[in-house]
Formats: C-alpha cells, sequence, structure tokens
C-alpha cells in the first residue's frame, strides 16, 4: 500500500506524546487519563475515525466512510444502545473484525488517542458541544447541517475549527453533486446577467416519525434520555420526542426551515458569492400548526425576505409559497437559472444550461464526492468544500428568518458583529441557555 | 420672463382642461350622474374669499385610473358648492413663485412617482405651504417624491403596497369620530370596497392628526395576502399644519364607486375647506394606542391553558400566547401589560411544563419586573434551571444581583450552573469567587469556573488563570490553559494585544498539550503580534513539530510578504507533511518569489507533495508554469496525470493561451499533445489557427489530437483547412476525426445552406476513393439538402466502396428527406447489404418526420418490416423504433410480438417506447401494458409495473 506522508493529526499528537483531552463544558470522568499515553497504532496510515450519533445521517455517513479505504472506522458513540450495537455491527461485518469500540458517553470515545476525525450526526442541540469538545481533542471533523442549534452555537465552532486548525467539513452535500456546482458557476460567470432575485424553495410542514406515541412515559430500557437532552432543557420523556422527530421541536431544531437551509440557502450562498457574508435586512411571517400533538412547535409554513447590502433579494420559503417550487432559482436581468435535487438544472435562456465554462471565467471549488472531500483535507490540511464559516453563513439565514417571523418585524443584521442593529430585543433571541451543567 | 411663462400656463391649463373634458367624457354618464347626486349641495363652510386650486395631474410612474374620476368630482364639488374654483395642470412649472401665488393650494391626483427635482419647484412649493398655502392629496398621491426627503415628511409618509385590494370590502376604525372631518361618517367605523395603502410614515403620528386607519384587528382585514405582522397603525385619512399652512390627504379613492359615496366626498369637501384655510379643525397630533393591538381576552385563555399545560397535551395555548405576543408589538406599554399578566398567572400557580414555557419568553422579553419571582424560582431546586434561563436572559444589574447572590449560596449542580450563566453574561466583578472557585475539589466546578473565566476574557480573569495554572492539576488544567486561550483570544479581539500575546507564548511552551499548541501558534499569527515573524521563525527553528506544522497550516492565514517569502524558501528543509502543508498554505500567496518555489515542488520526490503543488499551482500559476505543468502531464500518471491536466485545464493566468501554442510548436511530441489536450480543454477560440497548422504535423498522434480538439473550437473559416488536411491525410483514425470535426463545425453554421458548399465544391474535384468516401460520409452528417442532391448519383458509382460509403449516409441521414431514396433502393436493391441497410433508412427516416399522421407512420413500418427477410433484420429494425417513440412505433412493435422469434426484443422495444409517450397516450398504451406485466422477462414486468404505477398516479390526480 502507497505510504503516505505523516501528516493527520494523531500523527503529531502521537508524536508530541500528549493525548489530547477534549475539555468540554461537563463534568470530566478521566482525570486519571489526562495527558497519558494511549500508544495504540492505527493499521498502516489510514485515517482513524468515529461516528458519534447513529440514527438516520449519522448511519448513512458511517456507511460512506466504510467504504473509503483510507479510513478505518474503530469507534461508534450513541446515547441509545440500540443504535450502538447496530452501528458496531455495521462496522464489524464491514471489516470483518470484531474491533469497533463503543461508547454511550462521548467524553470517554474522545479521550482515545488514537482518533483523527470524528463524524457527527447528532439532533442540532448537540452539535456546537461536540464539535467544540473534538476539536479541542486535536480532531478533524465531518459534521452534520445545520452547523449550529443557533447563531452563536455556529459561531464557536466556527471560532474553534479556525483557532484550532481544525480540517471541517458540513454535511451539505449538495455541493458535491455537479448540476449545483454548475448552475452556481453558471450564475457567477454572468450567465444570466445581474441577478437581483434568489428564491429558496424547501418543504413545508413535518414528515413524523411515529416512534410509539405522544404520552409521557419512562424511557426505554438502554435510551440516556438525560444524555439526549445535554444542553436542552429537562421535560418528561415522550416516545415521538427524539429520535428523528426532534427537528420539528424547537428546543432541539427549527423545523424545515433549518433542515434544509443547510442545503438551499448553501446553494443560493455559493451562487451568489456570498457565502462569507449575510443579509442585512430580513422579514417575513410564519405560519405555527395548532399542535394538538404537544410536541411541535416550529413553523410549517414560511416566507422571508432577505436583503443583501450585495445588492440583490434571497426570499426563502416553504415550497408552497415558491413558483418553482423546491430548489433554488436565481433570477438575473437576462434570465433565471433553477437548480434542484435529482441533477435538475433548467434556464429560461436557451444554451445556457450547455454553455462550456472558459477557463478565464469563475470556476468553483470541484467535489464529486463530499466524503472524500474530507478525507482529502484531512491530509492535505486544505479547506474542504463546506468549511464551517460557510456552513455558519449559510444556516445563519435560516436562524434569521426565524428570529424576524417570531418578531413579527423587520430586522436589520450586522454581519460583521452577528448582532441586530441597535436591536436588544432581537438580540436576546440569538442564543439560548444551555442547561445545567453544560456550557461551551 | 414672467409674463411669458403665465400665459404660457395659461394656454397648457386651457389645453388640458379639453384633455380633462375629453377624458371625462369616458365616465359613464350613469357614474357622472351618481356622482353628481352624491356630492354635497353646499360648501360645508362659506369661502372667506373665493378660493383657487391648482389641481395637479401629471404620473411620472403608473398612471392612475383614478385621476379621471377625481377630476370629474373636484369639478362636481366645486360648480355645486362653490368652495373653490380648479385649475387642471400637468405641468411642473406651474409650482413655479410667479404662477404658484395665484392658488391658495395644490391637490395632488393620484400623481405617482413625481420627481420635481429642479430645486426651484421644491423650494417654490415648500414656502407656498409653509406661508399660508394648502397642500392636498388623494390615494396616490403619497406615491411620490422618492428622492426628497422633506416633501415625504410633509405629507406624513409614502405608498408602501396596498395589502388590502381594491376587489375587498375593509373595516376602517374611525380614530376620531368627534373630529369635524369625521362627521360625514356619523360617528361609526365602517367597511368600505376600496384599494387601501399601508404607508411608511415619515414622523407621521408626531405631526400629524390621524382620522381614520385600517382596523389592524379585524379578522378579514387580516386576511389580505401581503399584510406584516408589524402592520399596526394604518392611517387611512389625517391633516396637519405645516408652517402656516395645512395639509390634508386621504387614502380612499381607487374603486369608481368610491366617487359617489356621499360620505367619502363630503369628507374630500371638508379636507379641501380645510386644507384652503376656511374649514377650522383641531389638528393636535395624538399617538397611536399601541395597546390596541393587545388582544387581553386571548391573552387570559392562553395563560389559563398554560397553568394546567403537561407535556404530552396540546400546545395550543403556547401557540395563541405566542400570536398574541406577536400581534401586539413590542411597545414597552404592552409588553409590560402581558409580563404583568405571565407574572400574575405565575404566582396564581403553573405547572412545571408551563413554567417552563413562560420562562422561555421572560427570558426573551422580561424585565426587571419578573426579577423578584424569578428570583423565588431560584430558589426552588424544581424551578432553579429554567428561573436561571429567563435570569440570564434578562439585561441590567437587577437580574444580575440575583445571580451573585444566589451564587454565594449554592452548591453542587446549581453552583455550576450559576457560572455557567456569570461567565456567559461577563459579569467582571465574580473573578475573584471564581478563582477560587478554580481550587475546588470538584472539577466539573472547577472546570466550569475555568471556562467561565475565560470568557470574561478580561485582563484580571486572564491573570486570573495564568495564576491557577501551576496550582491546578488533570481536567483542571486543561480547563485553565483553554481558558487562558479563551481570554487572550477575546482580548486581542478587543485591541489587548500585548496581555493576549503573552498568553499565547506560555501556551506554546513545549509541555502543553498539542491542540493547545496549535491553538496558540494561530494565536500568535492571527493576534497582529509586530514580532510575529521572528515568533514563528522560532518555531520553525525548533523542534517542536507540533507547532511548527501550525505555522506552516496558519501560512495561509498570514499576510503575503516577506514572513511568507522566508517559510516558502525554507521548503527544502522540511519534511513531506510539513512540505505538504506549505505547499498547500501558498495558494493563498500569489507572488513570484512563492511560484517559483511552488514550481521547484512539482520535482519533490513525493508524490503527494507534487500534487498539491499542481493544486496550488492552478490556483496562483502564471503562464510560465505551463510547460512544467505539461512535462509533469507527460511524466506522470495516475493522480498526478490528472491534476497536472486539470491544472493546465484551468490556469487562468493570461498568457496561458499563448504559452501553449509555444509547446505545440516546439519539436517535443509529447509536449505538443499535452498542448493541444490542453487546448482542447480550454475551448478558446484563438486557437482554432494553431490548431489547425498542427494539422500538418509530422506525428500522427499531434494530428490526431489537433483534430479532437477542433471539434470544439474551429470556426467555419477554418472548414477550408481542415478539408485540405482531410486531402492528404493518410492515417485513418486522424482522418476520422477531421471527419467529426468538420462535421461539427459545420453544424455550427446557422444558415443550413452555408454548411456544405465547400465540401460538396471539394467533392467535385476529389478523385480517390477514400477522399470521397469520407466526403460523402461528411455530407450524409450535415444532412442538407443540396447534400442529399449532390450524393444520390454517388449511390450507382462504379467504385462500390464509394456507392456502399453513400449508402450509410443516406441510411444515418439525420432529416425525413432521405426516405424517398432509401426507399427505393429498399424495393429494388438486389444487394443483401444495400437493401438492410436501406429498410433501416427507411424506419428512421420515417421516425423522424414527425409531420406524417398516426396510419401513414405505421404504414411505413408496416411495409419496411415486410422488406425484411429474416428475424435478425427485424430484431435490428425493433431496437431503432424505441429511438422515436410514437403510438405507431408503440403499434407496429406491439404486431412483433405475435412472432415467437420476435417476442422477447419486443416486449422490451414495448416497455422503451411507452415510457416517454405514458403521458400522451396512457390509455392507448395501458391494456398492454397490463399484459406486459405478467411477461416472463422480470425487467419487462419491473419497467411495465412502474410505468403502470406512474399513469395510475398520473390520472389518479386529475
Amino acid at each position: 500500500m502507497k505510504q503516505h506522508p505523516s501528516n493527520t493529526r494523531r500523527d503529531f499528537l502521537k508524536k508530541a506524546g500528549l493525548a489530547a483531552v477534549g475539555a468540554i463544558g461537563a463534568p470530566m470522568i478521566l482525570p486519571s487519563k489526562v495527558f497519558a499515553r494511549n500508544g495504540i497504532v492505527a493499521p498502516g496510515s489510514k485515517i482513524t475515525m468515529a461516528c458519534i450519533g447513529i440514527g438516520n445521517m449519522g448511519t448513512y455517513n458511517m456507511g460512506a466512510f466504510l467504504q473509503k479505504p483510507e479510513v478505518q472506522i474503530v469507534a461508534v458513540c450513541d446515547v441509545d444502545a440500540k443504535r450502538l450495537e447496530e452501528g458496531r455491527a455495521a462496522v464489524d461485518k464491514h471489516y470483518g473484525t470484531k474491533g469497533c469500540a463503543v461508547y454511550s458517553d462521548f467524553r470517554e470515545l474522545l479521550a482515545r488517542t488514537d482518533l483523527d476525525a470524528v463524524s457527527i450526526a447528532t439532533p442540532d442541540h448537540w452539535h456546537a458541544l461536540l464539535a467544540v469538545a473534538s476539536i479541542k481533542a486535536g480532531l478533524d471533523v465531518y459534521g452534520e447541517k445545520p452547523l449550529g442549534f443557533s447563531i452563536p452555537e455556529g459561531r464557536a465552532i466556527v471560532d474553534a475549527t479556525e483557532r484550532y486548525g481544525a480540517i471541517w467539513q458540513t454535511g451539505s452535500w449538495q455541493r458535491s453533486e455537479k448540476n449545483f456546482r454548475y448552475a452556481c458557476e453558471l450564475v457567477r460567470n454572468g450567465r444570466i446577467g445581474k441577478v437581483h432575485t434568489v428564491r429558496v424553495g424547501l418543504p413545508n410542514g413535518f414528515s413524523i416519525n411515529d416512534n410509539g406515541g405522544y404520552h409521557v412515559t419512562t424511557p426505554p430500557p438502554g435510551f440516556d434520555y438525560e444524555m439526549w437532552l445535554g444542553p436542552a432543557p429537562k421535560t418528561p420523556y415522550i416516545p415521538n420526542r427524539c429520535h428523528w422527530n426532534f427537528r420539528w421541536i424547537s428546543d432541539y431544531g427549527g423545523g424545515q426551515l433549518t433542515d434544509w437551509a443547510g442545503h438551499h440557502c448553501d446553494i443560493a450562498q455559493w451562487g451568489m458569492g456570498t457565502e462569507l457574508s449575510s443579509p442585512v435586512e430580513i422579514e417575513g411571517v410564519a405560519e405555527y400548526t395548532d399542535a394538538a400533538d404537544g410536541l411541535f412547535d416550529t413553523p410549517t409554513k414560511y416566507s422571508f425576505t432577505c436583503k443583501y447590502a450585495e445588492g440583490f433579494t434571497m426570499i426563502v420559503a416553504d415550497r408552497t409559497k415558491q413558483p418553482k417550487g423546491m430548489g433554488v432559482q436565481f433570477e438575473g436581468s437576462e434570465g433565471w437559472i433553477w437548480v434542484e435535487r435529482g441533477g435538475v438544472l433548467e434556464s429560461s435562456i436557451p444554451g445556457v444550461t450547455t454553455s462550456v465554462i472558459g477557463p478565464n471565467e469563475i470556476h468553483l471549488y470541484k467535489s464529486d464526492d463530499h466524503h472524500q472531500n474530507f478525507i482529502d483535507c484531512v491530509r492535505s490540511r486544505r479547506k474542504t468544500i463546506t468549511p464551517a464559516e460557510v456552513a455558519h453563513r449559510s444556516i445563519m439565514i435560516g436562524h434569521l428568518g426565524i428570529i424576524a417571523m417570531k418578531l413579527g418585524r423587520k430586522v436589520q443584521w450586522n454581519p460583521a458583529t452577528e448582532r441586530f442593529v441597535n436591536d436588544p430585543e432581537a438580540d436576546r433571541l440569538l442564543g439560548r441557555t444551555m442547561r445545567g451543567p453544560w456550557h461551551l | 420672463m414672467t409674463s411669458t411663462i403665465i400665459k404660457h400656463l395659461c394656454i397648457t391649463a386651457v389645453l388640458l382642461l379639453t384633455a380633462a373634458d375629453i377624458l371625462q367624457a369616458q365616465i359613464p354618464a350613469a357614474d357622472l350622474q351618481r356622482m353628481e347626486a352624491a356630492a354635497p349641495v353646499r360648501a360645508t363652510v362659506q369661502p372667506a374669499k373665493p378660493r383657487k386650486l391648482l389641481v395637479f395631474t401629471l404620473s411620472q410612474g403608473y398612471q392612475h385610473s383614478s385621476i379621471e374620476r377625481a377630476t370629474a368630482t373636484l369639478k362636481i364639488l366645486a360648480a355645486k358648492t362653490g368652495a373653490f374654483e380648479p385649475t387642471f395642470s400637468a405641468d411642473t412649472t406651474v409650482f413655479l413663485p410667479a404662477s404658484l401665488k395665484q392658488f391658495d393650494g395644490i391637490l395632488f391626483n393620484n400623481t405617482t412617482w413625481l420627481l420635481l427635482s429642479d430645486p426651484a419647484v421644491r423650494k417654490s412649493i415648500m414656502d407656498f405651504a409653509r406661508n399660508g398655502g394648502g397642500i392636498m392629496g388623494i390615494h396616490a398621491a403619497v406615491d411620490n417624491f422618492y428622492s426628497w426627503q422633506e416633501a415625504q415628511e410633509m405629507f406624513g409618509g409614502w405608498f408602501d403596497g396596498h395589502p388590502w385590494t381594491g376587489d375587498g370590502t375593509w373595516a376602517v376604525i374611525l380614530e376620531d369620530p368627534g373630529h369635524p372631518l369625521m362627521k360625514p361618517f356619523g360617528g361609526k367605523n365602517f367597511t368600505i370596497h376600496d384599494e387601501l395603502y399601508r404607508i411608511a410614515p415619515v414622523k407621521l403620528r408626531d405631526n400629524c392628526r390621524v382620522l381614520m386607519r385600517i382596523d389592524s384587528n379585524d379578522p378579514h382585514n387580516r386576511t389580505a395576502a401581503g399584510m406584516r405582522p408589524s402592520d399596526r397603525d394604518l392611517p387611512i385619512s389625517w391633516i396637519r399644519t405645516f408652517g402656516k399652512g395645512r395639509v390634508f390627504y386621504c387614502s380612499l379613492g381607487h374603486n369608481d364607486e368610491v366617487y359617489w359615496n356621499p360620505a367619502v366626498l363630503q369628507h374630500y369637501l371638508d379636507g379641501i375647506q380645510y386644507a384652503l384655510g376656511d374649514l377650522p379643525a383641531d389638528a393636535t397630533p395624538r399617538p397611536f394606542d399601541p395597546m390596541i393591538m393587545l388582544d387581553t381576552d386571548s391573552l387570559r385563555i392562553a395563560l389559563a391553558g398554560i397553568a394546567t399545560y403537561e407535556a404530552g397535551t396540546s400546545r395550543y395555548p403556547m401557540i395563541v400566547f405566542d400570536r398574541v405576543v406577536r400581534r401586539a408589538g413590542d411597545a414597552p406599554a404592552v409588553r409590560t401589560r402581558i409580563e404583568q399578566a405571565m407574572l400574575t398567572a405565575m404566582h396564581a400557580g403553573v405547572t412545571a411544563e408551563g413554567k417552563r414555557f413562560l420562562c422561555t419568553r421572560l427570558a426573551e422579553f422580561g424585565t426587571d419586573a419578573a426579577v423578584p419571582l424569578l428570583a423565588a424560582m431560584l430558589k426552588k431546586p424544581e424551578t432553579f434551571d429554567v428561573a436561571r434561563y429567563a435570569l440570564e436572559g434578562i439585561p441590567g444589574k437587577v437580574s444580575e444581583q440575583v445571580l451573585l447572590d444566589a451564587m454565594d449560596a449554592a452548591s453542587g449542580d446549581q453552583l455550576i450552573a450559576l457560572v455557567n450563566t456569570i461567565g456567559n453574561r461577563r459579569i467582571g466583578s465574580t473573578i475573584p469567587k471564581l478563582k477560587s472557585l478554580l481550587a475546588s475539589s470538584d472539577a466539573t466546578l472547577a472546570s466550569a469556573a475555568a471556562a467561565s473565566l475565560g470568557r470574561i476574557g478580561s485582563v484580571q480573569s486572564l491573570d486570573a488563570l495564568t495564576a491557577s495554572r501551576a496550582v491546578t492539576s488533570g481536567v483542571v488544567q486543561q480547563s485553565v490553559l483553554e481558558g487562558m486561550a479563551t481570554a487572550a483570544d477575546l482580548l486581542a479581539a478587543a485591541g489587548d494585544r500585548v496581555a493576549a500575546q503573552a498568553a499565547y507564548r506560555t501556551l506554546l511552551s513545549a509541555e502543553m498539550p498539542a491542540p493547545l499548541r496549535m491553538r496558540a501558534v494561530r494565536g500568535v499569527v492571527h493576534g497582529g503580534d509586530p514580532g510575529m515573524t521572528d515568533a514563528v521563525m522560532g518555531i520553525l527553528a525548533g523542534k517542536d513539530e507540533v507547532a511548527r506544522t501550525s505555522v506552516l497550516e496558519a501560512v495561509q492565514q498570514m499576510p503575503s510578504g516577506e514572513t511568507v517569502r522566508r517559510i516558502a524558501g525554507m521548503l527544502p528543509q522540511f519534511s513531506n507533511g510539513e512540505k505538504l502543508r506549505l505547499v498547500s498554505a501558498l495558494a493563498k500567496h500569489p507572488e513570484s518569489a512563492v511560484r517559483d518555489i511552488v514550481t521547484g515542488a512539482l520535482k519533490d520526490r513525493s508524490v503527494d507533495v507534487r500534487v498539491a503543488a499542481l493544486k496550488t499551482l492552478r490556483v496562483i500559476g502564471t503562464a510560465a508554469a505551463v510547460r512544467p505543468m505539461a512535462a509533469v502531464a507527460v511524466a506522470s500518471k495516475g493522480e498526478e496525470q490528472r491534476k497536472a491536466r486539470e491544472s493546465l485545464t484551468s490556469l487562468a493566468s493570461p498568457g496561458t493561451d499563448d504559452s501553449l501554442v509555444v509547446l505545440l510548436r516546439g519539436t517535443q511530441n509529447d509536449l505538443k499533445a499535452e498542448a493541444v489536450k490542453a487546448m482542447r480543454e480550454r475551448r478558446v477560440p484563438a486557437s482554432a489557427g494553431p490548431l489547425v497548422v498542427a494539422l500538418q504535423d509530422r506525428t500522427p498522434k499531434v494530428r490526431q489530437e489537433a483534430a479532437l480538439a477542433l471539434r470544439l473550437i474551429a470556426q467555419d473559416g477554418d472548414i477550408p483547412e481542415m478539408l485540405g488536411a482531410l486531402q492528404s491525410e493518410k492515417t485513418d483514425a486522424v482522418r476520422k476525426e477531421l471527419e467529426n470535426s468538420i462535421v461539427a463545425t459545420a453544424l455550427r453554421i446557422n444558415d443550413p445552406a452555408q454548411r456544405d458548399p465547400l465540401v460538396i465544391g471539394v467533392l467535385g474535384t476529389a478523385k480517390d476513393r477514400e477522399n470521397r468516401s469520407s466526403l460523402i460520409r461528411i455530407l450524409g452528417r450535415i444532412g442538407t439538402p443540396q447534400g442529399l442532391a449532390t450524393i444520390v448519383p454517388a449511390l450507382k458509382d462504379r467504385d462500390k466502396e464509394v456507392m456502399m460509403a453513400t449508402v450509410r449516409a443516406l441510411s444515418e441521414w439525420p432529416t425525413p428527406a432521405a426516405y424517398n431514396d432509401l426507399h427505393a433502393l429498399a424495393t429494388t436493391s438486389t444487394d443483401r447489404t444495400v437493401r438492410t441497410l436501406a429498410v433501416r433508412g427507411v424506419v428512421r427516416t420515417t421516425g423522424l418526420d414527425t409531420s406524417l399522421t398516426h396510419d401513414a407512420t405505421l404504414g411505413r413500418y408496416r411495409e419496411a418490416f415486410g422488406l425484411t427477410k429474416d428475424a435478425e433484420e427485424k430484431k435490428q429494425l425493433l431496437a431503432l423504433m424505441g429511438a422515436a417513440p410514437s403510438l405507431a412505433a408503440f403499434a407496429m412493435t406491439a404486431d412483433c410480438l405475435k412472432d415467437p422469434a420476435l417476442k422477447a426484443d419486443a416486449e422490451i422495444a414495448l416497455v422503451t417506447i411507452a415510457e416517454p409517450i405514458a403521458k400522451d397516450h396512457h390509455a392507448a398504451i395501458s391494456p398492454q401494458l397490463e399484459r406486459l406485466a405478467s411477461s416472463t422477462n422480470p425487467t419487462v414486468v419491473e419497467r411495465s409495473k412502474n410505468l403502470l404505477a406512474r399513469i395510475a398516479q398520473l390520472t389518479g390526480k386529475k
């Protein structure tokens, strides 16, 4: 096998003779192991990874990383024993070994000294704590979108990646699909003239997985509900609160809007070249269901308008309110381009969707495999196609929309300070106090 | 001069009056009668003197249909009441002082987007108003002056949309029922079928007396699409004083019928008489009462529901609560009332889940008023944490003091939680307390204190952490170090670089955990430390590989300049991993010294470093990198070669294409071929010339690559030389590429008649069979009528090869035009190959012919199948059917199911044809599809079932 230069994080940490231990805002349980040397050597020069969160996207990402010969998954971590066992079994079956370690507490996992990277796919309210702890432990991270549960929590992740030099890939995989990249290149190169409006269509309503009803009961054996809640407020266990459906509850997510803004708003930002910028004025209306289920309180229908200092307007709305439904529609002075999943790429101008991007035109970051891009960057130490700052700005649009719609009025935003303009009332909606004892 | 203007104006006015009369004539007589009947019979007050009213009707934007109605109305009002005498004008010079002085008031009649950009005009109008003139506006009159803030302020605001459209009937509230100008409405709120405006106010409530407004609480008004949650205060009609003058505006007046609404007409008259100075009325501004928006009943009901709310039951009371709060707005009085209601409910007793909800809302908009109750809740374990959420959110000293007091009494998890909150709020006075907690035996508590000291981010908090470093150990020490880094980052961001850099230096020492050293390096690099260069050079000279690597990664964030150049210069002495990082990071530094170093790395021993160098050069490289990159492409394979070629393709630097031409004109064949490949990928039109020249190259490989590249790049002007090259070309593979390129280039010519005359000309003189065959193939693929006429005689050519080339060209003909010749050939030829090709051509051209009827198409298909001799030939035809899916193709193919030898092929062809036509012909094909669904071929079964399901969905939806 080809010998790669020794260039993964673990190599340095090992050479430095120091185990990386994440200091996380929570009780540490391994004081005796701090600074201890583990000494385990991973096979070859593979990137050793662990997967935190073995639910829907976690399982998908784990499957993708298992397919990569450069990667060795050595551990899985979940607060649900059933999912943990499923994850372990999948890893061991793939490698034909019995070596996959299991952790129900991520702090034990991060105390390992043989890791290079983690894949994190948990409910949103856990993202920042896990990401920052992993980065502080010297690891690179493949993290699911939305980046942060709130704007300040996203900022914490961005700061951590920059301060520790961690490689970060966000699960906004549409960037690694050709039609999305090509659409953005066409827009950037002026094929539809000067863009004045971008329409982003996202799903409406909820899609519920019935995990056993809406009544208060005791958590099933093997499910550490207390840990699942983590930084979220304490509240009785209800079967439909947790797996999958968490995203429809504002204590853990922001509904379809924040579930999808990390995809289509992200593409919209990419096409407009505003990946490191944000809207300056946001206004919109949301509808909420009458919530007879007793759980789900995020917007079911929504539409908000974002004005950019760069001179265009982005209209983010549920699919029922957009002419093209789902996807991203760039509207320029000469015509429009619409891009959507399933390879959809259309334009009002004949020939645009087959035009060639010349060598002297803008070419965007090219990745054809989102997970591979992460692995490549772990080795090369280059930025991934969706680094934390970019993902932060993409999901910021969703968070700003939620706040503006909650207030029911126009808000002005300062993209540089990440605060509203002379609007302490709106600023108070930005973050949330974590439940004791958790903190960032 | 002045008299000329006045004369001019008089003429204009006369002309306009005539025009207005004509327009008025377009209003149906019946309507005019109703307007006449509805108008007041006398002036509300007798004018003190005859009043001259200038009615301005020019629109520079949308031409509003109400202008004629309002004009007619004003004439009627004037004639019936004698309150004023109107003069109509659409000439902006009418506003100049010389003419304006004759008037008592100006009425803007539904004018839109007026600029009135002449400063003299603007000053004249303002002087007129301030000196006692009247200013009036009807309906669209606020849709003006977008570059004249003063005028918008005089009017009270500007048009901001009309969610309440003219096809609706909307509820109006008399805000001031006893006001003289509201008299016509009899003191009662009313509904009106009209288009109502949202006004973006410009000090409207500060300057104006609002008379009536849209009822923003009315449920039907709220259904208006486009209404915003922030639409609360929605004035319709108001008056104000302006200097010695007066202003009247009313947004009613869009729909025709409004102009025969007696109350509205009386209101217009009264408003005009007010503005003209005849009708006295109180114009004292009054604020909008925000409490009107608070739905106290719903609030009470919602809070009652929240008081008994339990997890797992309906969240409806919370939804209502949020709706009430959102609709009520954020006026302090409203918020106070809501907060009081919340606190009263909480005092009376609320479930734990109810309290949790209310505390999250208090965190969002609670005030000091809530603090005593929250302080009490903080003392109870079951409500401690939710009270803390609220207290952390409520700004100010009162909540801060409660948190500090609680910290003195708390222990265990509660103390940890309070320490976190103190850090989140960055309360500096707690530093001594937090410092003492660093010594706690509870590691979680001590770590939380360290993190909070970090977040406070002051020199004092950093000092407290620094001092505790040595006396802590294990996980607490780790937290102290991280706290130091956080504090240093915050200090650096706040401008205190000295304190920050001292902390970073401490964290850089070798005994620190590796991640912290990585972080400290970035602190040094980002912190703007003037000694940054010395610091990083020191690290690079040292043995600490972690720190060294971090420096190299951080090179991408350094400003370009001397430091980066020095580091780049050290490249050869680094390990492979370090080289990789440095070369990658240098992509952010496009300068020549860096470029040379990275170009040198193209020859590094490590393939990873070479690939990294290619990637970096792709970003920062210039034309000078073309040759070395091409050399790598020639010498390498796999990923390296791919990256080299990608870099050549996407190198954006000017001169790149010229450098490729230089390479092409060189002597090394491999490099030439790479250059041509790159030219092809780059598709720069200017490359066509050099590529045409390369068609004469001695090496077939170069010629072939050039021909391939020209397929995408060549222009019509290149065709003669490409044809010339074709004639002398001896290598078949090159010839094939040239044919392709000539065809592709010809097809790029818009006018079909211009595509092939040159080819036809060359064919006329070509002698040898290879060239003639080539040219016939080319003409066949271009497929023009003149091309067809040219090659058909060659069907009788004595040279068998030329003849066969012609048959093939016809068989593949891209339009239906070749049908007749193919049909003749298919029915008459005795040569089996010729006949087979001709029959296939017949089927193909039939499929292309969209002008044929279903029956004609089917007839031709049947004839073609009849001309075949065996099952193999028929199978070939079946394969062609899928390419031209139609109902006729479907029917023909279905016929073949009867033939056992064809059944399997026919089934596959049928589903292939069915898929694209299913949408339009689902009824006709469904029975056959259902039979296919029980085929013995599982693929056919699956595809037909899928299709049937799609059809069911299609028809079900309809």
